[in-house]
């Protein structure tokens, strides 16, 4: 499943790794907007399959930033 | 035999030959596109069996000699009253099928008794668009006689070949009707305000455009004209298409790009929501109705609540992080406080850093207004004020309580925003909200700072409550400081240390339960205890709001 910003800004902290399993409404991505901290968290649970994003890139709005493997 | 049977079965036949539409080839055309015939979406749209079709024999009839139809050309409105959920409304619908849905070829005066009705009855005005404006195939004297598209009959012979220009419909254009008048009458029954909303059907009861085709011209002027609109994402509306675009600017535009949902919902914020399907926008009407009064002169419609009025949600309590720059979901703050699954949303992709919603709460329908962090830091965009200026003037219109949880920056700063016009979308929004005389309720759940905290009502019928979590001032510690203290910061052998001394010292002062009476709660709350203090606001403040119905009386104007 394919995780998407929902805002323009830059990626200020990745808080998963390759493979993590991550539970629904876990953090995987902080992202920095206008000096505000706003997480990306998995919609669903499951497994990290991707990261498409690394620290100090930017994403736009609507941007694959993880790809989740769900069940 | 003597009797009226030839001339009923006459009218019979009009009728049927209305019901086609703009026949077999127009219909198989609308089909092949994924769009449903006009008649098609009223069926999905009203309950099922509660359509009554008015001006059933709307068109233009050719007689032979022997005084048979010849041909009918029908009306490209179907128009007519439907339920709703059991809610009377009345639908205008454009039949694209039938020359393109061009607004001027048809027969103005069934549209414009259309709307009269439902000023007269205090209903509901739904418009389902799908057509073109005017065109100008209609000044064609050849084809006008003939049908309109040339594919007609040949014009009767007694027909003089005038060219004849209709009248333009315009905003409000149920005025071409005459009007009554009232000069010398005392209208012992109607205020002041109902005989001024005489012809305002905006300021009399809700007016829902759906957008479901290409929709330019007059219809597309319709889809601002509404308290409420929607659009599917294969449909598009501009004031001109592309041939005209091209033709006076000498652009090459795809009528996605002039007008499909990511430029009508998202950058100008003219239609409100979007729908997945016809059938979704449908729904969405419902659902946008059944927060609403059938008209001004009513209250928004209660129904028994299957929540708890009391319920305390212990994730209020964390639902703000400690760490100010951490930013976090309100939807989800919302969805704990208002009734369960009571939520729905009203422009979500336009001025993104302000949420407006209709909610219920104790089965009370409300208006919810919230800042999301998440976007421009929630601080007040030009598009987020434009957004919450209209949201809040229907709400007063129809006599929604507003429940406002509060974390504003400020109004936004920066390029765009000056460009965009923030000083007077600004100064809108604050008239706005100082003439709304809804009940008023806020919750200031973090920062609420400059001018911009006007948007937790400071007059009227209102109450500010704050969270612990609430900080305030006149701005934002962090900008404010290096203005006022640049001398003293430079001086220092550490500026940088310097100013952030001096930061975390106002910032600290900034906290609501060092300075309550900067943000004038009222109270400092438990968050968990939300809930219950709106329900309880709501409440008493219900006997008042009954007294205020009708249509709102305007003075003057906004800046």
């Amino acid at each position: 499943m394919d995780v998407r910003s929902e805002i323009n800004g830059t990626v200020w902290k990745v808080e998963v790794t390759l493979g993590d399993a991550v539970a629904e409404d876990d953090v995987l991505i902080i992202l920095e907007s206008m000096k505000m901290e706003v997480p990306v968290t998995a919609p669903v649970a499951g497994r990290v399959r991707e990261l498409r994003v690394g620290e100090g890139d930017s994403v736009k709005e609507d941007q694959v930033v993880v790809v989740l493997e769900t069940d | 035999m003597d009797d009226w049977k030839p001339e009923v079965e006459q009218l019979a036949r009009l009728r049927n030959l209305r019901k086609r539409m703009g026949g077999p080839d127009g219909v198989a055309r609308q089909h092949a596109q994924g769009r449903l015939t006009v008649r098609e979406r009223i069926d999905l749209f009203a309950d099922a069996g509660s359509f009554q079709e008015t001006s059933t024999l709307a068109g233009r009839a050719l007689w032979d000699d022997d005084g048979q139809v010849r041909s009918f050309r029908a009306d490209a409105y179907v128009t007519g009253q439907v339920l709703l959920g059991g809610r009377p409304a009345i639908v205008e619908a454009g039949d694209f099928t039938n020359r393109g849905g061009s607004s001027d070829s048809g027969i103005p005066y069934p549209r414009v008794d259309t709307a009269r009705l439902a000023a007269v009855q205090r209903i509901p005005f739904i418009r389902l668009l799908d057509g073109a404006g005017g065109s100008v195939r209609n000044y064609d004297p050849a084809a006008r006689a003939a049908g309109g598209d040339g594919s007609g009959p040949a014009p009767a012979d007694d027909e003089a070949p005038l060219v004849q220009i209709g009248p333009t419909g315009t905003p409000g254009s149920f005025d071409l009707a005459p009007r009554p008048d009232f000069s010398g009458l005392a209208t012992a029954a109607d205020d002041l305000a109902s005989r001024m909303a005489e012809g305002n059907l905006l300021a009399q009861v809700p007016v829902v455009a759906v957008v479901l085709g290409s929709v330019a011209g007059l219809p597309a002027v319709h889809v601002g004209d509404c308290h409420f609109s929607v659009m599917t994402k294969t449909a598009e509306t501009f004031v001109g298409g592309p041939p005209m675009v091209a033709q006076a600017l000498g652009v090459q535009v795809t009528k996605q790009q002039l007008g499909d949902w990511t430029v009508q919902a998202k950058v100008s914020g003219v239609v409100n929501n979007v729908a997945e399907t016809e059938a979704d926008a449908f729904a969405q009407v419902r659902r946008f109705l059944s927060y609403l009064p059938p008209s001004v002169w009513q209250l928004p419609p209660w129904l028994e609540p299957a929540d708890d009025p009391n319920r305390r949600d212990d994730y209020l309590i964390s639902a703000i992080p400690k760490r100010r720059t951490a930013a976090y979901d309100v939807r989800r703050i919302i969805r704990s406080v208002v009734d369960k699954d009571s939520g729905f949303e009203i422009s979500p992709l336009y001025g993104r850093s302000i949420v407006t919603m209709f909610a219920r709460l104790d089965g009370f329908p409300v208006a919810v207004i919230a800042n999301d962090c998440r976007h421009d830091g929630g601080a007040m965009t030009p598009a987020a004020c434009i957004k919450a200026e209209r949201f809040i003037d229907v709400c007063d219109n129809f006599h929604l309580p507003i429940v406002y949880l509060g974390d504003v920056p400020g109004f936004m700063i920066g390029l765009d925003s000056e460009a965009g016009g923030i000083i007077r979308f600004a100064n809108r929004l604050s008239y706005a909200i100082r003439e709304a005389r809804v009940p008023y309720i806020s919750i200031v759940i973090r920062r609420m700072y400059g001018v911009a905290s006007v948007l937790a009502k400071p007059d009227g019928l209102s109450v500010r409550y704050a969270w612990p979590s609430a900080e305030s001032g006149s701005l934002v510690a962090q900008g404010g400081v290096m203005a006022a203290y640049r001398r003293e910061i430079e001086a220092a052998p550490d500026p940088t240390a310097k100013r952030l001394e001096i930061e975390d010292r106002f910032q600290r002062m900034a906290s609501v339960l060092r300075q309550p009476a900067l943000a004038r709660p009222q109270e400092v709350i438990d968050p968990r205890d939300t809930r219950p203090a709106i329900v309880d606001f709501i409440r008493k403040t219900h006997a008042v709001n009954a007294t205020r119905l009708g249509p709102r009386l305007r003075v003057g104007m906004r800046p």
